[in-house]
C-alpha cells in the first residue's frame, strides 16, 4: 500500500495537474496518423513522380501517410526553400521543408520535416547526408533533420503539438531542382529523397518528392 | 494508560504543516470556451490589441496582426472592417485618449519585422486606422543582429509622457519617447533594457508604472516602466514552474481590476494555457500564480498554440458583459487561423476571480 501511495505520488508529480486524458479507444485514433493504403516502410527513394510515404514512428506517434502519387490526392504537400547568407553575402540554401496537410483518421494533421545544412547548393546529387542534431547547419555531407507534427482533435478538445531534432540517420538527396529569379531564389521545381531517421530508439522511413512552392531568405 | 502526548505532537506538526500550505493557495486550473471566432487571416495571426469605443462599447474593434500581411481590424462579431496590407507587423499595442504633452492621442504601435521599425497609427471615433505621420521609425538607435519583435505602450498619466517599448529576437529591448506637436509624431530614444534570451511579448502597467517582457524559454520579467528608473529587472515566474511549465512564454496583458487590482495574463504556448499572475506585488515584490486556463471546444473549436491575446475589463455588449479577451488561434478548420473572442465573465467565473 505504501509503495502504491509512493508511485501515485510520483505520477502526480510528473503529471501537469491540467494534463488532458483520453480513453484507450481515443488515443489509438490519436496517437496514430493514417492516411492512403496502409504502406510497408519505404527502404529507398520512390523516384521523380511527386510523392509522400512515411512510415513508422516518432515519440509516442505513428505513421503510415503513403500517398505515392499527390496530382488528385487528398492532402496538400508541399516544399519550401530557405536562404542565408554568409560572410561575404552570398546566397546558401540552408534549410528545406517539407509539409503535409491532410485529414488523417478524420482529424486535420499536419506534419513539417525541416532539413538543415550549410548549403544545399553546393552538393552534387545524389548525395546521402549524415542526420544529426549536433549542429544546427553543418557543412559537408551532414544535415540536421526536425520534425514537427500538430493537430487539433475539436470533438475531444485534444491538441497535440510535438516537434524534435532526430538523434541520427540517413538523408539521401536525390532531387533538388528549380529555377531561381534574379536574387538566386527558387521558389519552384522539385526536392526529393528518401529518409531514414531514428530518435529515442524509434525509427521513421520516408521518400518524398515534392514541388517547391515557397521561399523566402532568413535575414 | 496510553500516553498522547506522541500524537498530539503529531497532530500538532500537521496542523502547522496543513496551515504553511494553506498560505499559499494551490493554483487553479481550468478550462474554458470561446464566445466567437472572427473571420480567418490571410497567413498568420499573432497579437491583438482592443480599441474601446467609449461612446458605443458594442461598436468596439479588434486590431490584430497577420504576421506577413499587416493589420486587420474586426468588429465584435469577429467580421472584418479593415485591413492594412503595411508589412510583416507582428506585434501591435494601442492607447486611446492619453495625454501626450498638450495633445489628446490615440495610437496603434506594431513592429514590422520587414525593416526593424516601429509604426504607428492613429485611430479615429469610429475605430478606423490611418497611418500617422510620419508613419515608420527605427526600433533601435543602432543595428541589432536580429529581428524587432515585441511591442507595447507605457503611459504615465501624471507626466502626459506616451513611451513605446520594442523587444528585439536578440534580448535587447529599446524604450521610446512619443511626442506630438500638432499633429507631428517623433520618437526620442531613452533607455535600454534586456533580458537574456528570445523575448516576444511586452505589456505596461501604466496604473502601477511597470513594464513586463516575456522571454520565451525563460520567464516573465517586470521592470520600472520610468525612463529614469533602474535598468535591472525582477523574475516574476521562470519558464519550468507549476504555472509555466514548458516554454514558450508569448502574449501578456494587463487585466485591469478595480483600485489598480487585477492580474498579470500570460500565454504559455508549450502547454496551450493562459497563466494568471497577481498584478500587484507583494511585500516582498512577488507576484504568485494564480492559475492557469486553456480555451476547449465549445461555441468554437479549441484554441493551440497560444501566442497573443489583449484584455479589456470594459462592458461591451450582452455577450461580454465584464469584458472581452482576444486571443490568437493557431487551428482552425480547413487549416486555417484567426482570433477568437472570449467572454471575460467566463474566464472569471472559471478561474473563480473576484469582481
Amino acid at each position: 500500500m505504501r509503495l502504491k501511495v509512493a508511485t501515485l505520488a510520483l505520477l502526480l508529480a510528473a503529471t501537469p495537474a491540467f494534463a488532458q486524458t483520453l480513453s484507450a479507444e481515443d488515443q489509438a485514433i490519436n496517437f496514430n496518423a493514417t492516411l492512403g493504403e496502409t504502406a510497408t516502410a519505404p527502404t529507398a527513394w520512390l523516384g521523380a513522380t511527386p510523392h509522400f510515404v512515411m512510415v513508422g514512428a516518432f515519440g509516442d506517434y505513428s505513421f503510415n501517410v503513403n500517398l505515392p502519387a499527390l496530382e488528385g490526392a487528398a492532402a496538400e504537400v508541399i516544399g519550401k526553400r530557405e536562404y542565408g547568407h554568409d560572410d561575404a553575402g552570398a546566397l546558401q540554401l540552408i534549410d528545406f521543408e517539407v509539409a503535409v496537410n491532410a485529414v488523417m483518421n478524420d482529424i486535420e494533421r499536419t506534419i513539417e520535416l525541416e532539413f538543415a545544412n550549410a548549403d544545399f547548393n553546393t552538393h552534387t546529387l545524389p548525395l546521402s547526408f549524415a542526420l544529426s542534431p549536433d549542429e544546427e547547419f553543418p557543412e559537408g555531407a551532414k544535415a540536421s533533420l526536425e520534425v514537427q507534427f500538430e493537430w487539433e482533435w475539436v470533438e475531444k478538445s485534444t491538441i497535440v503539438n510535438e516537434e524534435g531534432l532526430v538523434d541520427s540517420g540517413t538523408l539521401d538527396l536525390a532531387l533538388n531542382e528549380g529555377t531561381p529569379d534574379a536574387e538566386g531564389v527558387a521558389a519552384n521545381g522539385l526536392i526529393g529523397g528518401f529518409a531514414t531517421l531514428t530518435r529515442d530508439g524509434k525509427t521513421l522511413a520516408l521518400s518524398f518528392t515534392v514541388p517547391v512552392t515557397e521561399a523566402e531568405i532568413d535575414d | 494508560m496510553i500516553d498522547p502526548r506522541p500524537a498530539l505532537a503529531v497532530l500538532a506538526l500537521s496542523l502547522c504543516w496543513t496551515s504553511a500550505a494553506l498560505a499559499q493557495p494551490e493554483p487553479i486550473f481550468a478550462s474554458v470556451s470561446a464566445t466567437l471566432e472572427t473571420e480567418n487571416v490571410d497567413i498568420d495571426p499573432d497579437d491583438p490589441a482592443i480599441w474601446v469605443n467609449t461612446a458605443d462599447p458594442a461598436q468596439s474593434r479588434v486590431i490584430g496582426t497577420d504576421k506577413d500581411v499587416g493589420l486587420v481590424v474586426f468588429d465584435l462579431d469577429g467580421k472584418i472592417v479593415q485591413r492594412l496590407s503595411d508589412g510583416r507587423l507582428n506585434n501591435v499595442d494601442i492607447r486611446q485618449d492619453v495625454s501626450v504633452g498638450n495633445e489628446t492621442l490615440s495610437l496603434v504601435a506594431a513592429s514590422r519585422r520587414n525593416d526593424d521599425t516601429i509604426v504607428l497609427y492613429t485611430v479615429d471615433a469610429t475605430g478606423t486606422l490611418t497611418q500617422a505621420t510620419p508613419f515608420a521609425f527605427p526600433g533601435a538607435p543602432r543595428k541589432i543582429d536580429d529581428d524587432i519583435y515585441g511591442i507595447g505602450f507605457y503611459h504615465d498619466a501624471t507626466a502626459h509622457r506616451l513611451f513605446v517599448i520594442a523587444s528585439f529576437k536578440t534580448g535587447e529591448i529599446m524604450q521610446w519617447e512619443v511626442t506630438s506637436t500638432a499633429g507631428q509624431l517623433s520618437l526620442a530614444f531613452t533607455r535600454e533594457l534586456a533580458v537574456p534570451t528570445q523575448p516576444e511579448g511586452v505589456v505596461a502597467d501604466d496604473e502601477l508604472g511597470f513594464i513586463y517582457v516575456g522571454e520565451e524559454d525563460g520567464g516573465l520579467w517586470r521592470f520600472a516602466a520610468a525612463p529614469d528608473a533602474d535598468t535591472s529587472g525582477h523574475l516574476v515566474d521562470k519558464v519550468g514552474s507549476t504555472c509555466l511549465p514548458e516554454d514558450d512564454l508569448e502574449g501578456l496583458a494587463v487585466v485591469k481590476g478595480a483600485d489598480n487590482t487585477g492580474y498579470i495574463l500570460a500565454s504559455a504556448q508549450g502547454v496551450n494555457r493562459y497563466v494568471l499572475y497577481a498584478r500587484q506585488p507583494d511585500a516582498e515584490g512577488n507576484q504568485p500564480c494564480y492559475g492557469s486556463f486553456n480555451l476547449v471546444t465549445g461555441a468554437t473549436d479549441p484554441v493551440s498554440e497560444t501566442d497573443g491575446l489583449d484584455v479589456t475589463t470594459t462592458a461591451l455588449s450582452d455577450r461580454f458583459p465584464t469584458g472581452l479577451m482576444v486571443v490568437q488561434d493557431d487551428r482552425n478548420e480547413g487549416f486555417n487561423r484567426n482570433f477568437k473572442f472570449v467572454s471575460w465573465a467566463d474566464v472569471m467565473q472559471a478561474m473563480q476571480l473576484a469582481d
